[in-house]
């Protein structure tokens, strides 16, 4: 998996060309599953030779070793199965388009210049701005950029084993998600002069509870995890869950509420881990989420998954910030705050 | 779990496509969706990535289904449903075509009315020999009602059935045209003294000249019928004298006109006549069916006149018949006329003769080959009536 540093550059792809020359020597194609590679890639329907669709196939597979570990020298069978694996049109005509053929860009824009536009404009929710992110793709995946001295295109990045479309979106939402993050701090500076923001007066954050739901949290499946941050942090709905995950709605919505279950009760047990009885650590999870230490922007959705336990100090707090509509979940916290009153009324009029 | 914080090194593009299309192997989707867990960033791409995709699913789709499913044809109408409210100026057109050719039609037939009684009436001396349209489109119209115009047309009818019976009307119409000019005149004068006394009172409210000289004329023969019937024959005389007198003050020629005519013109004259009722005008259709036509001799009545039970019948020989009792039996009526007879009427008074006689509230007329006439309050006695010919 490549990574990069940053967030506002095009992520830096593994130099594999020159392993990919050196061993390009040795390695050969085919002839027959080139033959069968170039009928099913229709790429000599939009005016590519023969001569430059081996050199890019074989290039592609080399790049990534044909999907084995490097220093193995692939079969023609395991050829056959890592180019049966990939989307093999698109990462021809990714490739074309990154070695500057001509007939592979009149392709590609015939293609997907289009969608394109309409995915920035999808995305940047806004025409202008849209249009203006997808012509700056265009420009950044013609080679305009050049990092040192050398023409650099994205779609050399681009491996095939998603959709081409599918990825230029992805490159489209990283530009735009990159822009956004670059630029939502900078504020006119009327915006300068406005007071600062007065902080809560409360407790003092726990760093015991802090650590609790740290570690609470990382003992979770990635899928919970992700499950977790994507409906209490994001605020997205089940449907958008669902899609990310391929599951169902009542699959994310069965998983979420087990996860919300297991959370309260694993903060509750580290809590307890951590020296405190019972009734503190129940009062430490009474404590407002949004002066946890180690959350600083956590927003209501960690907000109502702390508060969500029996005894709940601030349901009025929990209802005012609540985004979401009212719910059984809001019934059951109302019910056990009428049942926390009504037992400490109770343990007064005892004492 | 901090949104701000970054992991450091985030998936590329093509690893988080390939997250959002199930393209990775188990091993890098976990190492991928730790991360995307992690970091906010990455969970935006993502987000904003496969949003995009489902709406470009959904259009992609709809456009799909657009292209594939046929435009949706109108449904199959009925051929009056689809003229729609075309029908509507066609259907009015239609009426008023229908509206126009009825009333030109009736309008055609009170013109042929019209022009049948104008027909009638006498012709100006200067006009009688002209052709027919020409004197006709000269001659003054009778402004008559709707009631006369279709009496008239009956009692064309009828001389037209009875001329064909009888047999004589072509050779009344051969002898028309070789008619001299006064034989015409006391036709014509004849003919419309007839339909001047077969129409009612009420036609003559006109003011026409020779409504009233027609009118004038009644008057002067009730006015001698009543003398007949007081016997004072002398004073009949002068009274119809001074009737023709007056009608001559009042500029009408008409009574002038009633010369004596050649017997071939009054026997053409008689051809035409339809019978009478006792009314004075031409028998109904009910009226016929129930009077006995076939009388004694073997012949048609050409012409029966009837007041209460009494009639009064004209074969076609000339002989005249009476019965007493509504047409059951018949006797004939020894001639005391000249000439052959050819039409009979009875005129009905209008004063109540109950006190004097019950028989004589009515008169009965017999009129000649040469327009002479007799009259009969019994229908046996026959006096002449027109000193003229005398």
């Amino acid at each position: 998996m490549a990574y990069r540093q940053g967030v506002d550059a095009a992520p830096v792809q593994p130099d594999d060309r020159a392993v990919a020359e050196d061993v390009a020597a040795e390695v050969r194609i085919h002839p027959a599953l080139l033959d069968d590679l170039l009928r099913e890639s229709d790429a000599a329907a939009w005016g590519l030779r023969c001569d430059e669709f081996e050199r890019i196939v074989l290039d592609a597979g080399l790049a990534q070793n044909f999907g084995l570990v490097k220093a193995v020298t692939a079969s023609s069978q395991q050829q056959t199965a890592f180019y049966r694996s990939v989307k093999l049109a698109d990462l021809v005509l990714a490739r074309a388009c990154a070695n500057g053929i001509d007939c592979a860009w009149q392709r590609f824009l015939d293609l997907y210049k289009e969608p394109l536009r309409r995915a920035a404009i999808a995305i940047a929710q806004n025409e202008t701005v849209g249009r203006d992110l997808a012509d700056s793709l265009h420009a950044e995946l013609y080679g305009l950029t050049t990092r040192d001295g050398v023409r650099r295109c994205p779609l050399d990045s681009y491996r095939g084993r998603g959709s081409l479309l599918g990825w230029l979106r992805t490159t489209l939402a990283q530009r735009h998600v990159d822009r956004y993050r670059r630029t939502y701090r900078e504020q006119p500076l009327d915006a300068l002069d406005a007071p600062a923001p007065v902080q809560p007066d409360g407790a003092a954050p726990s760093p015991i509870l802090a650590n609790a739901v740290e570690q609470a949290l990382a003992q979770q499946n990635v899928e919970e995890r992700l499950l977790l941050a994507a409906y209490y942090l994001d605020a997205r709905t089940l449907a958008q869950i669902a899609v990310v995950l391929h599951v169902h709605e009542a699959t994310v919505s069965r998983r979420l509420r087990r996860a919300t279950d297991v959370v309260r009760k694993q903060v509750l047990q580290n809590l307890r881990k951590a020296g405190m009885s019972q009734i503190a650590a129940a009062e430490a999870l009474s404590v407002d989420p949004r002066d946890v230490a180690l959350t600083p922007d956590v927003n209501a959705g960690l907000k109502k998954l702390l508060q969500s336990v029996q005894f709940q100090p601030f349901p009025e707090c929990a209802l005012q910030t609540s985004k979401r509509p009212r719910g059984a979940r809001y019934d059951q916290i109302e019910a056990s705050f009428d049942d926390t009153n009504a037992s400490s009324e109770q343990t007064k009029a005892t004492q | 779990m901090n949104s701000l914080l970054q992991s450091g090194m985030h998936p590329d593009a093509e690893s988080l496509n390939a997250l959002t299309e199930q393209a990775l192997p188990a091993a890098e989707r976990e190492h991928v969706l730790a991360h995307v867990a992690a970091c906010e960033r990455c969970r935006k791409i993502v987000y904003l990535a496969t949003d995009t995709a489902a709406a470009e699913l959904i259009s992609y789709s709809t456009a799909q289904v657009a292209r594939a499913t046929p435009p949706l044809e109108p449904p199959q109408r009925s051929w009056i449903l689809n003229w729609r409210l075309a029908w509507i100026p066609i259907l009015a057109i239609s009426c008023i075509i229908v509206a126009v050719a009825v009333f030109e039609n009736s309008r055609e037939a009170s013109m042929a009315t019209h022009s049948a009684q104008i027909e009638r009436l006498p012709l100006p001396p200067q006009a009688e020999l002209r052709s027919p349209a020409t004197s006709r489109s000269k001659t003054p119209q009778m402004n008559l009602p709707a009631p006369a115009v279709a009496a008239k047309q009956a009692q064309v009818a009828k001389q037209k059935e009875v001329g064909s019976a009888v047999g004589r009307v072509p050779e009344a119409d051969k002898s028309v045209p070789q008619k001299s000019e006064p034989a015409l005149r006391a036709s014509a004068a004849v003919r419309q003294t007839d339909a001047l006394q077969s129409l009612p009172a009420a036609s003559f409210a006109g003011g026409q000249p020779q409504q009233n000289d027609a009118l004038k004329k009644e008057d002067a023969k009730d006015l001698q019928m009543q003398t007949a019937r007081n016997g004072a024959v002398s004073e009949q005389k002068s009274a119809s004298e001074s009737a023709a007198d007056n009608a001559k003050a009042q500029g009408s020629s008409n009574m002038a006109a009633l010369a004596p005519i050649a017997p071939h013109q009054a026997t053409a004259l008689a051809s035409v006549h339809p019978p009478y009722d006792a009314t004075g005008g031409p028998v109904s259709n009910a009226l016929r069916k129930t009077i006995p036509v076939i009388l004694p001799g073997g012949l048609n009545a050409i012409s029966v006149a009837k007041h209460k039970t009494r009639m009064v019948a004209i074969d076609a020989s000339g002989l005249a018949f009476l019965s007493e009792d509504a047409g059951n039996q018949w006797s004939v009526i020894p001639a005391s006329w000249t000439g052959r007879a050819t039409v009979v009427r009875a005129i009905q008074f209008p004063f109540d003769s109950k006190a004097n006689n019950s028989s004589a509230d009515s008169l009965f007329e017999l009129i000649n080959d040469n327009a002479q006439r007799w009259t009969s309050f019994d229908g046996k006695t026959w006096v002449a009536a027109d000193p003229i010919q005398k």
